[in-house]
Formats: C-alpha cells, sequence, structure tokens
C-alpha cells in the first residue's frame, strides 16, 4: 500500500538583503530574490523522511503566481516525485478563506491523500489559519508540535504536544499534519537531485482544472477586505546614557531594576511565563 | 441563507488558563466590546466552555457582560478541536452574533480559525485595535500589523458574518462594570465523543511549555557580532542565568557557532514580547528590529554610534559591549 | 562571433542557489581555518559527495550529475566565492580526474575508477609539473619503461594539486626512450602502488587549503592497462585537459572577485569616515564600478567558453582567453578590496586578505598568463582571428 504524502509550501522573499522603503514603510520588492518560505523545509524533509521509511510518494504542492513554478522545482530537487502549482489569475488577492476553498477544490482532485503536511507560520502571519481551516474543509485531523511518529497499517502513532499535555495518540490516516520548526534536519539540495528535479513533471491546476466553481474569486469574494494601509513611525525614546563605562553600567543596572530585575542575592523569586 | 440583518451582538469568547482562572485577555476585549456594544445599541455576550463553568461566571460579570451563554462538562476541561468548534458553531448558527471576538492565544486562534472556515466568513488574527463604524451597516474596522514593513493594515470583513477578530493581549483595558440583570442561558451539553478521531492511549503527562522560552521570556539579552569573540558570548548565557532572563541574538553568531539555531531574534526566527530586551554588539539589521518592537524597553548597547539598533532603542549606550557586560556580570553574580 | 543566449535556464539557477547554500552553510565556517592552519579538512569530502560535486559533469551511470558546463562553472564559482582552495580542490579532480577518464578511458578503466571518482571515494590529483619543466611542459624527464605486460616508472612531480588526499594521478611521462617530442603518454597510478611516495606538502602563499605536494616514482610498476587513451598521445590530451581546466579555474577566480567586490560594497556602505558612508565618496564609488564592469565581462568571457566547450571542437583560444582575463580581474578586484577596506581589510580577522593571496595563483597554475598570451596569438596567427 502505496502512502501518498502531499507537502504544502509557499514562495516567499528572500529575508536576506531586506531594505524598507522609508516614506512608504513597506519592503523594497526590486532584486528580491524568491525562496521556499524556510518553515516548509521542514515540511519537506519530513516528507521525504516518511518516503525512505514506508511505501510512500511526495508529492509538493503551492498556490501562487508562475514564478512559484521554481520553487516547487527545488521541491523536487530535494527529493520529491511529482508537484503541483496552484495558479490562475482569478486565484490572485485570496485571503484564508479563498486560500482554503481552492485547496479544498485541488485536493478533491487528487484523492486518495494519506498525509498532508505544512509548516509553521510566523504567528504574525494570517496564513497560519489554513492548516486548522483546511483541516474543517477536508474533515481530516489536524496533529501540531509531534515529536515522534510512526505509521502502522494506516495509522499514525505520534508523540506530541497539546496545550500543556504531552500525548501519545492515534489516528487513522488521513490526516493533516504540522511542522515544527527545527524539528528535523531539511537536507540540501543535491547537483543529482537538480538533475532529476527538470526531468519530473509539474502537474497545472487552474480555475479551468477545477471546472470554473463560482464561489472562487480571490479578488471578488475574499471576505475580508482591506481598507487602509498605514505607516507606522517607530517612537522609541533614543536617550543616550553618558559617563564613564561605570557610570554607564551603573544608569543600566538603574534600568533593570526598574524593570524588576534585582540582584539574584536578594531576589528569589521564579520568574513565571 | 440567513439575511446579514438578521446578525447582531457583540460575542466574546471566554477562554478558560490552567483550568483554573479566566484569562486576561478575555477581560480585556470585554471592556472594548462594551464600548462596541453600546454604539451598536446592542448586548455584549460572552461565550464560556469549561468543566465547572460556573465558578467563572461571577468573575465575567464584572466585566460588563449582558448575557452569558454558557456549557459545562468535564470533556471541556481543556480546549478540543471538534467539541468546541462544533458547540460553537452550533449556537453562532441558532443566534447569528455580528462581531465575534477572541484571545490571541495558541488555542483561539485555532479555534477562531476553523469556525471562520465553517461560516465562511473572514477572520483577522493580533488586531491592535478595533473601530466600529455604526453608519457603514455595523461595519467593524480591525488594525493589523504587517509583520514586514513598519505599517499598520486596516481590515474589514463587509459582506459575510460574524465579524471575527482574534485580539493581541495588552491592548485594551479591563472594564469593571456589572450590568443589572445580566442573563445567564445554560445549553446542555450534547456531544457523541465518536465523532472524535484522534484517540488519547494511556494518560498524558503534564509538560508545561518551560516557562523559559525565548518568546514568553520577560527578559530577554541579545547578543550579536559585535561581541567579537565566543567567550564574551558565553557571558551572555551567564548573565542570563543570573538575572532570569533569557538569550537569543542574530544570524551571526549562529554562523559562527556561538549560539543554536532556535534562538535567532528576528524574520527567521522568534519574535520576543519582554519587559526588557538589552543587545550587546547588534548593529540592528531590519531582519533582527522586526522581532524586537514588541518589546516594552530595548537597551542598545553597541560601539558604533551609527548602529541602526539605536534608532529602535529606549535606551543607547555607545560603548564596547564586552566591557558593559563584563561590569553587568559582576553586578549579577550567581 | 559566437551568439550566446544570455539569460542563465532555470536550472543554472537552481544549481547557483543549492551550491550557494552548500558553500555559505558548510564551507564558510571552515574557509579561514583552512587558510590558517593550512589543512584541508577531510571531512568536506563527504559533504561535497553528498552534493555530487565530485563528478559535476559525469553521466548519472557512473555516479555523476550530468550538468552542462555552465553549471559546472556555476558550480565553482559558487564554492570559490566561499573557499577559493575548496574550488581548486574540486574543480582539479573534476577536470584532471574524472572528466579525462570518462573522456578519454575504455570500458575497463571506466569501471575501475570512474564511479569512485564521481562519488568522491576516490580522489584525483594531477601530475605534470616538474621542477625542470613548468611552462616547458615538454621537458618534462619522468620515464616510463616497457617491461613485459607492466612498465616502469622514475621520476618526481612537483606542485602537485590534491596531492596528500588524492589516490589517483593522471601522470604525464615519456615513455620508453623515445624521442622527446613525441612520446608523452597519460598513465593512472594509484597511491599505495609499490614505489609510489606522497612528498611533503608545500608552503603557499594562497590557495593554502588546498594540499599541494610532491610525488616520488621510485621504480613503479604498473600494469599497460593503466594507459589512458593511445600510448604516446599524451601531449596531445593533456593540452585538451588544459582546455577545459583552465575554465574551471576562471570560474574559480570569478568567485574570488566576486566575494572580494561583495565585501567591498557592503563595507563602502558601512564604514563612515568624514560624515559619509565612503560609497558616497566618487573616489570609492567609482572603484566599485569599474569592479563590477570588469567581472561582468569576465564572467561572459567564461559562460562562453563553457558553452563553446561543448559545441566546438576547437575552443583553446577562448579557454585562454577567458583565463587570461578572469584571473587578472580576481587579482585586480581583490587587490581595490584590501585598498576599500583599509587597515581593516590588512587584518586577517577579514578575509579580504586571504583573497588577494589567493587571487594570485590564478595567473599561474595550468597555465601562466604568459602562456595564455602565446596560446591566443598562436591561434591568432594561425587564421583563428
Amino acid at each position: 500500500m502505496t502512502l501518498k504524502i502531499v507537502v504544502l509550501i509557499k514562495q516567499v522573499p528572500s529575508y536576506d538583503n531586506l531594505e524598507i522603503d522609508k516614506s512608504t514603510g513597506t519592503i523594497v520588492r526590486d532584486g528580491i530574490e524568491n525562496i521556499i518560505n524556510p518553515n516548509d523545509l521542514y515540511s519537506i524533509e519530513l516528507g521525504l523522511n516518511l518516503k525512505e521509511r514506508h511505501n510512500a510518494t511526495v508529492s509538493i504542492m503551492t498556490m501562487g503566481p508562475p514564478q512559484a513554478e521554481f520553487a516547487l522545482r527545488e521541491g523536487l530537487a530535494m527529493g520529491a516525485d511529482h508537484a503541483i502549482l496552484i495558479s490562475d489569475p482569478r486565484f490572485a488577492n485570496s485571503d484564508t478563506l479563498q486560500t482554503t476553498l481552492i485547496l479544498k477544490e485541488a485536493f478533491e482532485l487528487i484523492k486518495d491523500y494519506d498525509i498532508i503536511i505544512c509548516g509553521s507560520q510566523t504567528s504574525d502571519s494570517s496564513t497560519g489559519q489554513v492548516p486548522f481551516q483546511l483541516s474543517e474543509a477536508l474533515e481530516i485531523p489536524l496533529i501540531t508540535d509531534i515529536f515522534t511518529l510512526e505509521i502502522e497499517n494506516h495509522i499514525i502513532k505520534c508523540h506530541r504536544n497539546f496545550g500543556h499535555e504531552s500525548q501519545n495518540i492515534e489516528v487513522e490516516l488521513p490526516v493533516l499534519l504540522r511542522t515544527v520548526n527545527h524539528f528535523n534536519n531539511p537536507r540540501y539540495i543535491s547537483l543529482s537531485g537538480i538533475k532529476k528535479a527538470f526531468e519530473k513533471k509539474i502537474q497545472i491546476f487552474d480555475f479551468k482544472t477545477f471546472n470554473f466553481p463560482e464561489y472562487i474569486d480571490g479578488l471578488n469574494k475574499s471576505p475580508t477586505r482591506i481598507v487602509k494601509i498605514e505607516k507606522v513611525e517607530i517612537k522609541r525614546k533614543n536617550n543616550i546614557l553618558e559617563g564613564s563605562v561605570n557610570e554607564k553600567i551603573q544608569s543600566l543596572i538603574q534600568i533593570m531594576k526598574e524593570n524588576g530585575i534585582n540582584n539574584v542575592y536578594s531576589s528569589q523569586k521564579k520568574i513565571e511565563g | 441563507m440567513s439575511k446579514l440583518n438578521d446578525y447582531k451582538d457583540a460575542w466574546v469568547f471566554i477562554e478558560i488558563k490552567d483550568h483554573v482562572q479566566v484569562n486576561d485577555c478575555s477581560l480585556e476585549i470585554l471592556g472594548k466590546a462594551r464600548e462596541i456594544a453600546d454604539k451598536l445599541g446592542q448586548r455584549l455576550v460572552g461565550i464560556l466552555l469549561a468543566l465547572d463553568a460556573e465558578q467563572y461566571i461571577p468573575t465575567i460579570e464584572e466585566h460588563g457582560v449582558d448575557k452569558i451563554i454558557y456549557i459545562s462538562h468535564s470533556d471541556l476541561k481543556h480546549y478540543h478541536e471538534r467539541i468546541f468548534t462544533d458547540l460553537i458553531f452550533d449556537l453562532i448558527k441558532k443566534h447569528k452574533p455580528l462581531i465575534l471576538l477572541f484571545p490571541s492565544t495558541e488555542a483561539s486562534n485555532a479555534l477562531a480559525a476553523r469556525l471562520a472556515y465553517r461560516c465562511r466568513t473572514g477572520l483577522v488574527n493580533d488586531v491592535l485595535n478595533l473601530e466600529l463604524k455604526k453608519e457603514e451597516n455595523n461595519l467593524l474596522i480591525s488594525d493589523k500589523p504587517a509583520y514586514l514593513g513598519n505599517i499598520i493594515v486596516k481590515i474589514t470583513c463587509p459582506e459575510t458574518k460574524p465579524q471575527m477578530c482574534t485580539v493581541t493581549m495588552g491592548i485594551f483595558q479591563k472594564n469593571r462594570l456589572k450590568k443589572p440583570g445580566i442573563e445567564r442561558e445554560k445549553i446542555q451539553y450534547n456531544f457523541d465523543l465518536k465523532r472524535v478521531r484522534i484517540k488519547i492511549i494511556g494518560n498524558p503527562t503534564r509538560k508545561d511549555k518551560p516557562s523559559a522560552t525565548l518568546s514568553d521570556a520577560k527578559f530577554v539579552i541579545g547578543g550579536g557580532h559585535g561581541l567579537m569573540l565566543k567567550e564574551n558570548f558565553n557571558k551572555i548565557f551567564k548573565l542570563a542565568k543570573n538575572i532570569n532572563g533569557q538569550v537569543g541574538g542574530t544570524r551571526r553568531p549562529i554562523m559562527d557557532g556561538w549560539m543554536p539555531e532556535h534562538l535567532q531574534i528576528g524574520i527567521s526566527g522568534v519574535t520576543i514580547f519582554p519587559d526588557l530586551y538589552l543587545s550587546f554588539g547588534i548593529s540592528g539589521a531590519i531582519q533582527h528590529i522586526v522581532g524586537i518592537t514588541k518589546s516594552k524597553t530595548i537597551v542598545a548597547i553597541n560601539k558604533d554610534p551609527n548602529a541602526p539598533i539605536f534608532k529602535t532603542a529606549d535606551y543607547c549606550i555607545i560603548d564596547d559591549a564586552p566591557k558593559i557586560l563584563e561590569g553587568l556580570l559582576k553586578h549579577y553574580r550567581s | 562571433m559566437i551568439n550566446v543566449n544570455f539569460e542563465l535556464k532555470e536550472k543554472h539557477k537552481l544549481v547557483r542557489r543549492s551550491v550557494r547554500n552548500f558553500a555559505e552553510k558548510i564551507l564558510a565556517p571552515l574557509a579561514p581555518i583552512m587558510d590558517r592552519e593550512e589543512e584541508f579538512y577531510p571531512e568536506i569530502i563527504k559533504e561535497i559527495s553528498m552534493m555530487n560535486l565530485w563528478g559535476i559533469t559525469i553521466p548519472e551511470k557512473y555516479g555523476g550529475a550530468e550538468l552542462d558546463s555552465i553549471n559546472y562553472i556555476i558550480s565553482i564559482e559558487e564554492i570559490s566565492r566561499i573557499c577559493a582552495s575548496t574550488a581548486l580542490t574540486v574543480s582539479v579532480h573534476n577536470a584532471f580526474g574524472a572528466i579525462p577518464i570518462y573522456k578519454l578511458g575504455n570500458e575497463e578503466q571506466k569501471e575501475r575508477f570512474l564511479n569512485d571518482l564521481a562519488s568522491g571515494k576516490k580522489i584525483a590529483g594531477f601530475s605534470w609539473t616538474e621542477p625542470n619543466a613548468g611552462s616547458d611542459a615538454k621537458s618534462i624527464e619522468c620515464m616510463a619503461v616497457e617491461d613485459g605486460k607492466d612498465f616502469v616508472l622514475n621520476g618526481s612531480k612537483i606542485f602537485v594539486t590534491n596531492g596528500s588526499i588524492a589516490s589517483v594521478f593522471l601522470v604525464g611521462t615519456r615513455y620508453q626512450t623515445v624521442d622527446r617530442q613525441k612520446g608523452f603518454t597519460l598513465v593512472i597510478i594509484e597511491k599505495d602502488m609499490v614505489g609510489c611516495e606522497i612528498g611533503p606538502k608545500e608552503n603557499k602563499m594562497g590557495m593554502r587549503g588546498n594540499p599541494t605536494t610532491s610525488l616520488y616514482f621510485n621504480n613503479v610498476r604498473v600494469p599497460k592497462e593503466n594507459v589512458l587513451g593511445k600510448l604516446q598521445n599524451g601531449f596531445k590530451y593533456a593540452m585538451q585537459m588544459l582546455d577545459f581546466g583552465r575554465i574551471g579555474i576562471a570560474a574559480q577566480a570569478l568567485g574570488i572577485a566576486q566575494a572580494a567586490y561583495e565585501h567591498s560594497v557592503k563595507y563602502s556602505k558601512g564604514r563612515i569616515q568624514f560624515k559619509k558612508p565612503i560609497s558616497q565618496f566618487q573616489g570609492i564609488s567609482f572603484k566599485l564600478a569599474e569592479m563590477a564592469t570588469k567581472i561582468d565581462a569576465a564572467r561572459l568571457l567564461v559562460y562562453r567558453a563553457g558553452y563553446l566547450s561543448e559545441r566546438s571542437k576547437n575552443f583553446s583560444k577562448e579557454a585562454a582567453m577567458c583565463k587570461l582575463f578572469a584571473s587578472k580581474v580576481a587579482r585586480q578586484v581583490s587587490q581595490e578590496a584590501l585598498q576599500i577596506h583599509g587597515g581593516y581589510g590588512y587584518m586577517k580577522d577579514l578575509p579580504i586578505e586571504r583573497y588577494y593571496r589567493d587571487a594570485k595563483a590564478c595567473e599561474i597554475y595550468e597555465g601562466t598568463s604568459e602562456i595564455m598570451k602565446l596560446i591566443i596569438a598562436n591561434q591568432i596567427l594561425r587564421g583563428n582571428i
């Protein structure tokens, strides 16, 4: 029984040479490279790892503009078997609900998937909603915060954290997994991986592939709308502490004291998180 | 398909922390939601699912609600993604709230996302402000910070209901107000556990998220390339230990092998929310700044007077970071 | 005029990105240490194997990555940008080990050596230069004398790149007592052959992370099956190998220049003197402009040579041109980088002085710049204008 694993990834701008446009407060996008979201590398690695341990195929899927195809090639170069690009002008400007509905269409076409893996998003990013919404849309359980997992007879057994509990759980496939950052060591892309990547197929799903569902329209049917973007000034005191080295140290100690840091000799209080 | 005009009232999900107390953020949200309800001329309703839920009602009633809808059962001791979602969705279908607010916690963000899908409505996470435009058909405008860039995005959800948000802690103020004639509606718990697919094997063990993780820490000390040597960076670990703080840093210390990857603060790493952040020898590239702006107080120590970090700091020490660090270590001995 | 497609294809972009990631994560921490201690770290052999960098252009069936010459250049460039010494190790192994055996070897030799070379299980070294035979390559004295089914090899080689880590050497030798002008033969020597001895490590100005040694042959008995290609055709083969090898050296030079240039841009934007970043002074910004232009020009020459190497029988002129130019650019750009960094650049804390030391080698080995000019001139005067 071959396990069918689908890894969801996202292409994002590289953060290496980031600059903020001082007048608008937004990122300067010129000359920025696009990469696989670093958090998604852990998902791909998990998928490939499962493929090595079990009889499985790994597909990488992403929703994005045509240039996202390069991210899929990178996933294929890591060792995935096949890739899907969900792309269409009608999918652009989708918020999380539209994104979920589009992914749902894609999974209805894919059928028979056993494991879907996605990465953790940064807490501020709204796409952190997608795994939960996808879990609802596909009616499959979502498992987060896993630290060990085994698959046997179509049942996944794992050890995970949930709230303040550490649990051993069992769930029958299909499931949706969300990886934790730094959970594994994503493999490098080797040259032979690259050679093979360009021999593998990338499937395209567009509006036509889904048979023109009328409830899908990123720009017009996303429930949330952006009405304004405002620049934020960082207002900090910028107070320069003057004096000799010792005087500066004393000033700093005073600031620390004001913030509740006492000399440990006098304070035995444990700070609660 | 119900009409949008059928939706009314502002609802706030009351999260229970550690099965002993009401989450503070929920109470803060009630404060703001009270204002919104008054502007709407409609009711403020608290939604409570818990074990022995009755014990929390007095606290909730002191924070401005007109009504509490609650369900009490032992299955509700902890957040459960199937049970909570199903029960609250039933309530939404029945009562059609205009606005539904949650605290921005791990559990509530998950719950809100699931409910938003079920209702086919929008959800805005981590809002920093809420404004009700009564004249625009009771439209709620929420402010959300963009992760990249120094901007605030104002978002609305005009066509679908309920209008849903999760709210960041510490944004709004609690309102100690007890309304007369608060309605309490108790719903009978009704859920078939057979519908739950995740089976827990054996007994779960308590595993508190170590209170000393970087993103929860009250005091954080960051180290950067300006520390020059690994032995200087090690002093950061020592100082942190002596003041019960946490250590973080930028990309360079990781590349130099002074610090493990998961302690990186910034775009590719962790966002911190401390009361006090001390940065030693960090120049302040935007990738790092993004992770520290939520600190209450920032102190930057760097010998380069032109280091960008000084623009983001409350207190600036233009001096040799290792020297200042050494001085602090002499004071904060273990 | 050769029509070159200037757009790098997706595959090339992916190769650049992957090798760059690899170099930045794995090689970057080691590069300064290898230079300082003059040690090649054998642990990285395995890492390079996992990247398939030991057999970049070798077909998959022999364990290689089967990529084209442009990808070869990009790989060497990206490694060199972080560690020129490692780039030298990898490019010499490919160009003077794996590729010649693939192109010139018979099936039996390919079977014996190619998989191990492509996988990095065996590393190859290059061995032609002798104390009295550098640019005058035909003056080698190393001698192989026929003896039954074998031949017996005597002589010594110096400046053997990869000397102490290689287990396979392609050695240029005279054969029997035939007249000097003919009779040069390429033979495959294995390190563990009796009489074969690896000499002490050279103490070099730059490329210190590459293990360069001498090689001594003392009555080494070698089976005739180890002759590569046709007997006495060695010189021609060596020249062909050098044509391609030079493109690798040029790629190496490109990487060094690129690193020096990138550092210079970053430094000059951050270094404040006279109340401004020094990049705002034309004295500095003009230097940056010239550096960028030269590197771009060099890159086009190198890529063009790589492109031709797969499509043309004779690309000696273009290969010599790209090595001549790129190596000069590397020297000039690294020197300017040192100047821009000022006192800080002179300190060993920064990699700038290492780039300067590493760059110089590119104008000397695998054919000095003077030899490159000879080759180009010969081609021109022969009618290849």
